[in-house]
């Protein structure tokens, strides 16, 4: 019935974004935006492109289609201003896991650990038996490490009150964070600053290394790219410490001011938020739908998991993965992070932490 | 006469469906970090049901 549109699948790789979201703001400072792009849902979204009021507002959209009613309104907040909402979420992820090869752990003599303490009893065990104990990749995966760790000693409302302004980058409870981060990064592999995080995934599953705390993207990619069974070839449980809580990021699609085919991107937009849409596409990602009508018989044994927990686990929000803080503060983090990396040093990476919070806005 | 303007309204809601149709044509350019192994899922969207419905490539 339609003539035809020939979709242009613009994309730029590398895990979380990093490098595509520099290509995108060069785009759209030099007034060239694509149709419609990625973002997660929260202060990536917010703090970066609606303040600088470089979005169309889609609150008709989502009357139109029925998508005030089809997502949790915890969600919409996410996406939406006192102004307008923002974006059409297309996915859940959750960030706080550990992934495992059940049968090596079996094999090596080790259960997976429920608290950062309980691992670094093992990780000793493992390193004896020449098995790297924690797989990493580059820096933004750190990052990743990182915020399981800090939710892990912080627990949800201090998580929380980081990113309202009511906890000091530079509290003792941060500097333990810290400190902790840096005894675990002792038990990872050598060449972390090289590989990929689906690299680091790969050591788990090629029986080099015996964790990786990753996205559940990475079960999409055990699934969708190395063929491997959920619960069968590979295990998964909340990365430790963070028994019950869900820190959770949402994939979205906008439209840009501007965008040069704006009749076409609503209909993309219309099909990101549909329940077709949402079901083909979450089911070989690793997420779950961001709605709440989601055909579950359609997805595996991990994402009906995540989907129980989603809806009773204690939910909070990424910061490597845009929901917490804006643009300003996650590149500012990549810094801080690199600097830890090459000098253990808790008191300076909580004092670098505090400076660019206050700059970004977050720290008063 | 009722029945020459029914069908005159059907004839124009038809219409109307064609011409929204047609406006549906020309590029659309979706950014992502979503290559290589990250993409199935982004292609799988692309090539849904419904998106062959609208007559997308």
């Amino acid at each position: 019935m339609y003539p035809g549109v020939e979709v242009i699948n613009a994309t730029v790789a590398g895990g979380a974004g990093i490098n595509a979201k520099a290509v995108l703001k060069t785009r759209m400072l030099g007034g060239n935006p694509p149709d419609s792009f990625q973002v997660h849902a929260g202060q990536e979204l917010i703090g970066t492109w609606v303040i600088a009021h470089r979005m169309e507002d889609l609150t008709w959209l989502f009357e139109e289609e029925g998508l005030l009613e089809a997502f949790p309104k915890g969600l919409i907040d996410l996406i939406s201003t006192e102004e307008g909402i923002w974006t059409v979420p297309l996915n859940i992820h959750r960030s706080n896991l550990i992934w495992y090869i059940p049968e090596n752990l079996k094999k090596w003599g080790v259960e997976v650990p429920t608290t950062w303490e309980e691992f670094l009893e093992i990780a000793p065990k493992l390193q004896e038996q020449g098995i790297i104990p924690l797989a990493l990749g580059r820096n933004w995966t750190a990052q990743h490490l990182w915020e399981s760790v800090a939710l892990s000693v912080l627990g949800p409302e201090k998580w929380e009150a980081l990113w309202e302004g009511g906890l000091s980058f530079t509290s003792p409870e941060m500097i333990k964070v810290w400190d902790l981060f840096g005894q675990i990064l002792q038990y990872t592999n050598d060449d972390a600053p090289s590989l990929s995080w689906q690299q680091a995934v790969d050591l788990v599953v090629n029986g080099t290394a015996a964790f990786n705390v990753m996205g559940d993207w990475a079960a999409g990619y055990m699934t969708s790219t190395l063929g491997l069974e959920p619960e069968k070839d590979f295990g998964w449980a909340p990365s430790p410490g963070t028994q019950g809580i869900f820190m959770m990021l949402s994939d979205s699609f906008g439209l840009p001011i501007g965008a040069p085919h704006r009749e076409n991107a609503i209909a993309w937009l219309k099909l990101v938020g549909s329940k077709e849409g949402q079901d083909a596409f979450n089911p070989l990602k690793g997420s779950i739908s961001a709605r709440v009508d989601s055909d579950l018989s359609k997805y595996n044994v991990y994402s009906q998991s995540a989907a129980a927990d989603w809806r009773s686990n204690t939910i909070v929000g990424s910061l490597v993965h845009g929901v917490v803080a804006n643009e300003r503060f996650m590149d500012g983090f990549a810094t801080v992070m690199e600097i830890f990396l090459a000098s253990r040093n808790s008191q300076q990476a909580a004092m670098a932490a505090e400076a660019i919070a206050i700059q970004s806005g977050i720290s008063k | 006469m009722k029945k020459l303007i029914v069908v005159w309204f059907a004839l124009l809601a038809v219409f109307g469906v064609v011409w929204g149709q047609d406006a549906l044509t020309g590029k659309l350019e979706i950014f992502s970090w979503w290559a290589g192994d990250e993409g199935v899922a982004l292609q799988a969207l692309m090539t849904s049901t419904r998106a062959c419905i609208l007559g997308w490539k």
